[in-house]
């Protein structure tokens, strides 16, 4: 091989031929087993990032067609003449395109049936919707005639070119639409629309002083930047100061789909991160013991006239190479799978999301993903910088130059900036980062202290504890140093990602775990006299009910005998911002009673209340949700004053309920035990559980003619959208924790042979001394047993904590442990230990004795 | 003590097959040192490793104390060697994730012998390393190391010592000092001793001299 | 135990006060606003402030409508108030419900309270002209034609210069905020006088 470098080492074509073409052949298993720790390890986040990428175009495009333009003006009333030009004199400095939209209410009647009902009427101008479609059953949605929603033409039995008279005016029904992307997920409304034109509407002689309802103006300009957008939206604050006029921009109305998702896209990321980092572990120990491998023809080559640069060039191509391989390899396989995924994802995520995947979203995360993994190599390579190469060769064993702490520092930055990235936030990023490191530190502290326990124990003792193997095993735990720490660790965060998933999963599980029995109808304002005349009508319509309620409106006047006021709150994610301002004031709740928990309810403190109601002795019991309780700062034991429309009643809170309100059953925060109560003025509520669609629709027709006061919330497809949405991502997360075990593995192979490896003197001198092999064995697994188990333990428990953590500040749950999630990992996991312990250490149990003498 | 009758040995296969031992006959009596001397390449250190029950010869036999060694199974050899030979290495070998003290008490507990850890802590005494008793390795030189193994070689008390050039990784002066010690504890305990150098000043300390050349012996 | 007990207060004090009762939906329960701001509370600190003996429930609850109204009456008979001011109908409206219906309710509930020997006064209301015309006047005219043929007080519109002036209003449009309520007790206690 010198025999190249008599023609002069600087020939870049010798320096190819070492890197890459002798080197790869040389030591195919260590490049093979660097592309796959890499592969593992980035894909993850190579998918993810494509589906977000589709998936963040396809919410704004969403978000756009929700809104239908680009920014909305509106408000409960028309804008007065001197708002609008003010508005206009801002808007006419882009060009643009507008129009209005008029939402009000009326009655309508139908001319051919005779019937009138109260819609919903949206009036639109030339250009509606900016954008989003209105898809119609027959023929295209036109901007001069009248359109009826597919609901209320079912609901009225209204067909094409019926006439409706709206206000003063007559008009023929023009055809049915059968989807307006403006609804988005909302799913379900109290009266199904009309479609007219805007200059129809002004004639029906509905729009006099005092109408109410909605009035909005929308613009598409033609020339949209985010800034743009912005300054508009300040500028119009500052000239409309009035609150009730709105602006709304489509990220605003963007729904809780879209949070939902990113807050799911953005946990995978992160998950698939901490499966990247175990993976550059693995890169690192790989590497470490390659260069380590390779030292001795390094420092032959530092001695020929390479210098140390152009070697850690040389190195820092090769890994290039091998990543660029991953990345192609990755683009090749990942694209294909989004593509016959894509039609599945969209349906379960209420999304139409494009096959057509965008290479250049996937390739954006590239560029950090392999400045990372190419930061973890620093230390080696400054290691390799700080060799004395050519002096070495003198010595009988070659080693590489420390690394330092510092040198980890780029690694440490970059991957902390990257979280930040990949969770869209610095507070979300640095909560993570901070997470890892917290592991990452516990971890260290427990080998530490793990040793210096062990030191102690092994004091003054001698080998046999009680066998030699174990002795030896406990001594080198005792005293290895970094090396140790970095398996361990390695090890221990694997375990507490996949922990932290499975009790993860566990929890979203539970917390949104829907139920076989989906409501699809809400049935509201039943009076008492109705209630046993609905049941039985409901019953021989076929369409029998659950979930038979009683509400009581009444208002929150005093705790323990003092007058309540609610203290103000910091924003809690599930209400909206609008509604927070009035809510201080206002202490009015709708209450029930019972004496028993629904299949959504569990107590979690404090006792149920007693079978046959509240006896004379005693203030009634109160039950208050978990939630609002902490919200309205109540506790167990207070006395609740509530003013039950004129008269007070007394009541004393007794137990602490939790609520899985994604079961979409109308729960209520405060239940009372049956007592005097019952006597209040009271509705009814029901719901009507999931069946055919006739039926359904024939009991909501039916029922209004016998009990008009009634009504009803149509929520089967909301419910069905949903519920697909938390299906499809646990699955995502299921794939993720199985993704960043295979890493584990892998990781966990390459560290076991490597610290065999080292180990390789130590064992055939051990054999020499009189070792037999299986002892050997025996040694190893105490060793790497011991080390394995307890960073598996460590991890599993971590991984509880920091989802215990999550839990409770995310999703306000309360503690808990799911041992078949902590016991079915573990099992796996020593399982998967030990075969990677055997696999590794059967090779180095073959040490040879005689490579001991001199001449090997 | 040690008989040697017919040791051949080679290496490798087809083309490239060396055969290193040719036909070797030798004797040692008890108590003997003896000096295996040769260039690099002259197999020396492969009749070493025969005679020490590292490896297993072609065809010829070995006799260790009037037992066929080189007709043992894997494990009664590893038994044998464990009961009967001590070995020093070149380079030292010491297990590196135990103390002096613990490298000398190795074989010592292996066996089960009684009072292991006094023995072991005389044994470290005589090799003047009482002070090194709790330090790995990695934190003594290349001299005290090679003391350990001496030390540790000798534990057993075993019928035959072998030593593999071991101050050829020190400097002239750590190693004239090890080797002083060496025949010294050598001497003392009346062990038979076989040593691997390539320094005929070292082997003129030993009461015989054997010459390797190519496989055969002069 | 304990109604009990507040009830023998409610009726102690009747004894000697007179119990007016406002029999509503979220425009009597002052919907977001306190309880202090609903323009019942208003009218009973007016009327105590002209040494008046009064006291005042409000028996509004947002969304109901006129068919809640007997049931609810049988609760407030307890409290033997002794006027009621009617003021349902609005919901009916805003659902588009049949005319005659909320006729009917409305009429059920003042024979019942007028043979208990409860005077009852009406509050007529009025619909958004987006309702139409038609619709509209059928609405309207429920409140003249009850308060006749009853022979009982009627306020004309309870929102009168409030409702759809946005400066009275929160922002839903619908609703009257604190301002708005002052007006409306004003309103209402213009024909409440002449009943005391």
């Amino acid at each position: 091989m010198f025999t190249d470098y008599s023609s002069g080492t600087r020939d870049s074509s010798v320096k190819f031929k070492f890197f890459f073409v002798k080197e790869m052949k040389k030591f195919p298993f260590f490049f093979l087993l660097l592309f796959f720790t890499l592969l593992l390890g980035t894909m993850g986040l190579v998918g993810i990032s494509i589906i977000t990428g589709q998936v963040q175009e396809k919410l704004q495009n969403n978000a756009n067609e929700l809104l239908t333009s680009d920014i909305a003006i509106s408000a409960r009333r028309d804008l007065f003449p001197l708002e609008q030009e003010s508005l206009f004199k801002i808007l006419n400095e882009y060009p643009h395109r507008h129009y209005k939209i008029i939402d009000i209410y009326s009655m309508i009647s139908n001319l051919r049936t005779g019937t009138t009902r109260l819609a919903e009427i949206r009036a639109t101008e030339k250009g509606f919707p900016f954008y989003g479609k209105m898809t119609l059953k027959n023929g295209e949605f036109e901007s001069d005639q009248l359109y009826i929603s597919k609901d209320l033409a079912d609901l009225w039995q209204v067909q094409e070119n019926d006439e409706l008279q709206i206000g003063e005016l007559v008009l023929k029904v023009s055809g049915v639409v059968e989807e307006d992307s403006s609804m988005g997920l909302r799913g379900f409304s109290l009266a199904p629309r009309i479609y007219l034109p805007l200059s129809k509407l002004l004639t029906t002689g509905l729009l006099k002083p005092g109408a109410t309802g909605g009035f909005a103006y929308h613009f598409k300009l033609n020339d949209l930047t985010l800034e743009k957008v912005q300054r508009i939206k300040t500028s119009i604050y500052k000239v409309i100061k009035d609150s009730a006029v709105r602006i709304t921009l489509p990220e605003d109305s963007s729904e809780q789909t879209g949070r939902v998702i990113n807050t799911l896209t953005n946990f995978m990321a992160l998950s698939a991160l901490i499966g990247l980092i175990l993976s550059l572990v693995g890169v690192f120990y790989l590497y470490q013991s390659h260069l380590l491998a390779r030292l001795k023809d390094l420092c032959l080559l530092n001695l020929h006239g390479l210098t140390k640069r152009e070697i850690i060039v040389g190195i820092i191509a090769q890994f290039s190479f091998i990543f660029f391989l991953v990345v192609v390899v990755e683009l090749l396989f990942i694209i294909p799978l989004y593509k016959t995924l894509a039609p599945v994802l969209s349906t379960n995520l209420g999304i139409e999301l494009s096959p057509e995947v965008n290479v250049a979203s996937a390739l954006t995360e590239i560029p950090f993903l392999f400045g990372l993994s190419l930061f973890i190599l620093v230390p080696l390579l400054l290691g390799l910088m700080r060799t004395p190469m050519g002096l070495q060769l003198k010595a009988s064993k070659l080693s590489m130059g420390r690394f330092r702490f510092w040198d980890f520092m780029p690694f440490i930055v970059s991957l902390w900036l990257f979280s930040c990235y990949l969770g869209h936030s610095f507070r979300n990023g640095s909560l993570f980062f901070i997470s890892l490191l917290m592991v990452f530190l516990l971890s260290t502290l427990v080998v530490r202290g793990g040793q210096w326990i062990l030191r102690k124990f092994i004091k003054n003792k001698g080998l046999l504890l009680p066998t030699i193997e174990n002795g030896i095993a406990l001594r080198s735990l005792s005293r290895s140093g970094h090396k140790l720490t970095l398996s361990f660790l390695s090890l221990a965060m694997g375990a507490t990602l996949i922990s932290l998933i499975l009790q993860l999963d566990k929890m979203i599980l539970k917390e949104f775990a829907l139920d076989e029995n989906k409501p699809s109808l809400f049935i509201f304002d039943i009076q008492e006299e109705q209630m046993e005349p609905l049941v039985s009508h409901a019953r021989e319509q076929g369409a029998p009910l659950a979930y038979i309620t009683p509400m009581i409106r009444a208002r929150l006047e005093k705790v323990n005998d003092k007058k309540f006021v609610r203290k103000k709150r910091s924003y809690d994610f599930r209400s909206r911002e609008d509604d927070e301002e009035n809510r201080f004031r206002s202490n009015t709740l709708n209450l029930t009673y019972r004496d028993y928990l629904t299949g959504s309810e569990k107590i979690i403190s404090g006792k149920p209340f007693p079978q046959g109601g509240a006896p004379d002795d005693r203030l009634p019991y109160v039950s208050l949700e978990k939630r609002w309780a902490q919200r309205m700062d109540l506790e167990i034991g207070d006395k609740l004053t509530f003013d039950i429309q004129g008269v007070e009643f007394e009541g004393q809170v007794h137990n602490i309920r939790e609520v899985k309100w994604t079961t979409f059953y109308p729960n209520f925060f405060v239940t009372i035990e049956p007592s005097l109560i019952e006597a209040a003025p009271k509705t009814f509520l029901a719901v009507l559980p999931a069946g055919p669609k006739e039926t359904k629709l024939t009991f909501q027709r039916s029922t209004v003619e016998k009990f008009p006061n009634i009504s009803f919330i149509d929520v089967e497809e909301l419910i069905g959208k949903l519920s697909g949405l938390f299906v499809r991502a646990r699955q995502a997360i299921e794939v993720i924790s199985w993704l960043s075990l295979a890493v584990g593995l892998v990781i966990l192979y390459g560290l076991s042979h490597d610290q065999v490896y080292r180990r390789y003197y130590d064992l055939a001198l051990m054999k020499s001394l009189g070792f037999s092999s299986t002892r050997l064995r025996l040694n190893l697994l105490y060793e790497f047993g011991v080390l394995f188990l307890s960073a598996m333990t460590l991890g599993l428990f971590l991984g509880w904590m920091i989802a215990q953590i999550v839990g409770r500040e995310v999703f306000k749950l309360a503690l808990s442990v799911d041992w078949d999630r902590l016991l079915y990992p573990a099992g796996l996991l020593t399982i998967l230990c030990l075969v990677t312990i055997m696999a590794s250490s059967w090779r180095a149990v073959r040490a040879r004795p005689r490579e001991l003498l001199s001449d090997s | 003590m040690m008989k040697v009758i017919e040791l051949r040995k080679s290496y490798g296969q087809g083309e490239s097959r060396v055969e290193v031992l040719k036909g070797i006959n030798l004797e040692i009596s008890p108590g003997e040192t003896v000096a295996l001397i040769g260039k690099s390449g002259s197999g020396k250190s492969t009749l070493l490793s025969l005679l020490a029950g590292l490896d297993r010869p072609d065809s010829g036999e070995i006799l260790v104390q009037g037992q066929k060694i080189s007709s043992m199974s894997e494990r009664e050899l590893t038994n044998f060697r464990a009961h009967n030979m001590g070995i020093v290495f070149q380079q030292f070998h010491l297990v590196s994730t135990l103390t002096a003290l613990e490298n000398v008490l190795l074989p010592l507990e292996l066996l089960k012998r009684s009072h292991s850890l006094e023995t072991a802590k005389n044994l470290l005494e005589s090799v003047g390393l009482s002070h090194r008793a709790d330090h790995l390795p990695s934190e003594m030189s290349g001299g005290e190391c090679q003391r350990v193994a001496i030390a540790r070689a000798l534990a057993i008390k075993p019928a035959i010592l072998f030593a593999d050039e071991p101050s050829g990784n020190l400097d002239e002066e750590t190693g004239e000092r090890v080797m002083e010690l060496l025949f010294k504890m050598v001497v003392e305990t009346k062990t038979t001793l076989v040593l691997v150098t390539h320094d005929p000043d070292l082997a003129k300390r030993c009461s015989r001299i054997i010459h390797l050349e190519h496989g055969t012996l002069l | 135990m304990k109604i009990v007990m507040t009830l023998l207060f409610l009726i102690s004090t009747s004894a000697m006060a007179e119990t007016i009762l406002f029999l509503g939906d979220s425009l009597t329960e002052g919907y977001q606003l306190s309880k202090e701001e609903a323009y019942p509370a208003l009218i009973e600190k007016e009327l105590k402030k002209n040494n008046k003996d009064i006291k005042v429930i409000n028996g509004g609850v947002s969304g109901a409508t006129s068919a809640s109204g007997m049931k609810r009456m049988d609760w407030y008979l307890k409290a033997k108030p002794d006027i009621l001011v009617l003021a349902l109908g609005a919901n009916d409206g805003l659902r588009g419900l049949k005319v005659t219906e909320t006729e009917k309710n409305l009429s059920q509930v003042i024979e019942k309270a007028q043979g208990r020997g409860i005077s009852v006064i009406l509050a007529g209301m009025k619909m958004p002209t987006n309702m139409g015309e038609a619709y509209r006047n059928q609405f309207e005219n429920i409140f003249p034609k009850i308060a006749k043929k009853y022979s009982i007080k009627l306020i004309p519109f309870i929102l009168e210069g409030v409702g759809g002036v946005p400066k009275y209003n929160l922002p839903d449009g619908i609703h009257p905020n604190a301002k708005g309520h002052e007006i409306m007790a004003k309103t209402i206690l213009k024909v409440l006088e002449t009943e005391l």
